[in-house]
């Protein structure tokens, strides 16, 4: 992986990297995903033959419940302004 | 050194019921020994206020009569991962430094129930991501065993490591944990404690700080085996808030601990015996079996061939998952914010100064097994060799009840030595509990032996889904040589 890649998925994900960090971390990516790559010599070509056998996830009634924490919520945000979360300008 | 403090969570109960001390006594005895042994770095945030007004509340039941059960009064770590409503809960990370829940998690909600009383939440790797418990904003965990042949001050694991340290050095009477990759087993072995993962789906998620989502499980984390049966009874539980849950009965966990192992049948991996495993962990798994073939188990060897890929694969599907689980925290509605110019310049400072190196690493893998190109190699492969390995286990439990391996592939080390691994060796730390997770079984380590260096060795007991009595019975029997 090289620098460039390591750039492009940083802000993929929202983070930011000085060029020493970068550096770094583009080896530390190319070392682990070396490593992972291991998984292409396991054959996966019967997968589709095990079937599940886990319990499908149960569904709850389509209720509207309320656990009128809004106010105690809005207490954890960094800038809140009356009972919204405000964010930087983003139309002018 | 306080008697009281001594005590398990069974002894305890007991002597709250014949009134022989008083909650209030013990939980001022364990702040005692947390005043004293701050060099542990076991908590992150202490509560004593809180838990001596809990534990007045449970001297007056234990004086009227009216105990609430076996947790009544006990007093407890939680991992600093549990949601505590008004009480800071922080995941270890500068982004949550000041965060305090308006709610309760389910588990620990059930826990004061119990009538728990709760000492304060206790230290992890940030976001549960590590091995060691050195990945923590709050500085890293002491393990209280200190290495004999150079007298040195090892890691207690991770990323549970507070509560293990917390358990071992006698800082609360038990404590959780959380499992994604042996985060409750793998510190439970070098610190000399019981740890159990249950199966996925035994306690609720809910009010947990989510890593992976599809292998963050709750555990026990406690001295012995019996401590960590009567927990998770009080842990355990459907609950409609996570969807995850199981909708299964809660079996009475105690009843399984003198059932013995005769005519159980125990598998040992016969990929991990053709390994050459360190020598002292070797004899003390050679040594575990013979201890349970003594009291009536048989082994038969099994074979677990996708085991190998066991790492590789939680390597992808967990920083995938922890990806995208850890999007919410951008500045907006709760934590750190670091203004910028504008929405994306503020998310990427808020982010980048309020997450360690390891969450990074972690988030930069998962952005990009997820992303277009890489998406069907990397994430979808790795989720058709979990299919894989599942399947092993699956055709394993056809012919035997539990299987026996060594819980972690070394004693503990120190932090110096940490520090030399590159990430793949540290992952490697995790060889023996991961497999487990993935397939979504229940797993327990028991300490079995002490090591010549001092340090505690624990072995790793795994069993069929739901069927935590089975490990409680086993367990009890090697605990009991």
């Amino acid at each position: 992986m090289d620098k460039k890649e390591t750039q492009h998925i940083a802000k993929l994900a929202r983070l930011r990297f000085d060029d020493d960090e970068l550096t770094n971390l583009s080896e530390q990516m190319t070392g682990i995903l070396k490593w992972v790559d291991m998984l292409q010599s396991a054959d996966t070509s019967a997968v589709a033959d095990i079937s599940g056998e886990e319990k499908p996830l149960g569904t709850r009634k389509d209720e509207v419940k309320t656990a009128g924490l809004s106010r105690e919520l809005i207490k954890n945000a960094p800038e809140p302004y009356e009972h919204f979360f405000t964010v930087p300008r983003m139309v002018e | 050194m306080n008697q009281l403090t001594e005590l398990t969570i069974a002894e305890l109960s007991d002597g709250f019921g014949k009134k022989k001390f008083s909650p209030s006594e013990v939980t001022k005895a364990y702040i005692e020994n947390m005043a004293a042994h701050r060099e542990y770095n076991a908590y992150i945030t202490e509560t004593p206020e809180e838990a001596l007004s809990a534990a007045a509340e449970a001297d007056s039941r234990a004086a009227g009569g009216r105990r609430l059960g076996k947790l009544d009064g006990v007093p407890l770590g939680i991992k600093d991962l549990f949601c505590t409503k008004n009480i800071r809960t922080t995941a270890a990370s500068h982004i949550l430094e000041n965060f305090i829940p308006p709610y309760e998690s389910t588990v620990t909600k059930k826990l004061l129930d119990a009538g728990a009383v709760f000492l304060g939440k206790t230290n992890l790797d940030e976001f549960a991501m590590g091995g060691a418990n050195i990945t923590s904003y709050f500085g890293h965990t002491v393990n209280p065993n200190r290495r004999k042949t150079d007298n040195a001050e090892v890691i207690t694991g991770g990323s549970s490591g507070g509560s293990a340290a917390a358990v071992a050095g006698k800082l609360c009477a038990g404590a959780t944990g959380t499992d994604t990759g042996g985060s409750i087993r793998q510190p439970s072995s070098y610190c000399g404690i019981v740890g159990m993962k249950p199966t996925y789906g035994r306690c609720s998620r809910f009010g947990i700080i989510a890593y992976a989502s599809s292998l963050d499980q709750a555990g026990p984390m406690t001295r012995t085996v019996e401590d960590a049966a009567i927990m998770l009874g009080y842990m355990a539980g459907f609950d409609e808030k996570d969807s995850t849950s199981a909708d299964t009965a809660v079996p009475d966990f105690t009843a399984a601990l003198n059932k013995g192992v005769k005519g159980m049948t125990i598998g040992l991996p016969k990929e991990l015996m053709e390994e050459e495993l360190n020598g002292e962990i070797s004899l003390a798994w050679k040594e575990g079996r013979e201890i349970l073939e003594k009291a009536g188990a048989k082994f038969t060897e099994i074979s677990l061939p996708n085991m190998k890929y066991a790492l590789a694969t939680y390597y992808i599907i967990a920083p995938a998952e922890a990806s995208s689980n850890l999007a919410r925290y951008d500045g907006v509605r709760f934590g750190l914010r670091v203004d910028g110019k504008t929405l994306d310049e503020m998310y990427e400072l808020t982010r980048s100064a309020g997450f360690g190196d390891e969450v990074k690493r972690r988030i930069m893998i998962g952005t990009y097994v997820l992303s277009a190109g890489y998406y069907d190699a990397y994430y979808l492969k790795a989720l058709e060799v979990q299919k894989l390995i599942r399947r092993d286990y699956t055709e394993a439990f056809k012919t035997v009840d539990a299987i026996l391996t060594p819980t972690a592939p070394t004693t503990a080390f120190t932090v110096e030595e940490s520090k030399a691994f590159d990430p793949v060796t540290m992952y490697l730390q995790d060889a023996f509990t991961v497999p487990v997770n993935l397939a979504g079984l229940p797993g327990i380590s028991v300490p079995v032996k002490t090591a010549s260096d001092g340090l505690p060795i624990g072995l790793h007991l795994v069993g069929r889904h739901f069927d935590e009595e089975t490990l409680f019975s086993a367990a009890s029997v090697l605990e009991r040589r």
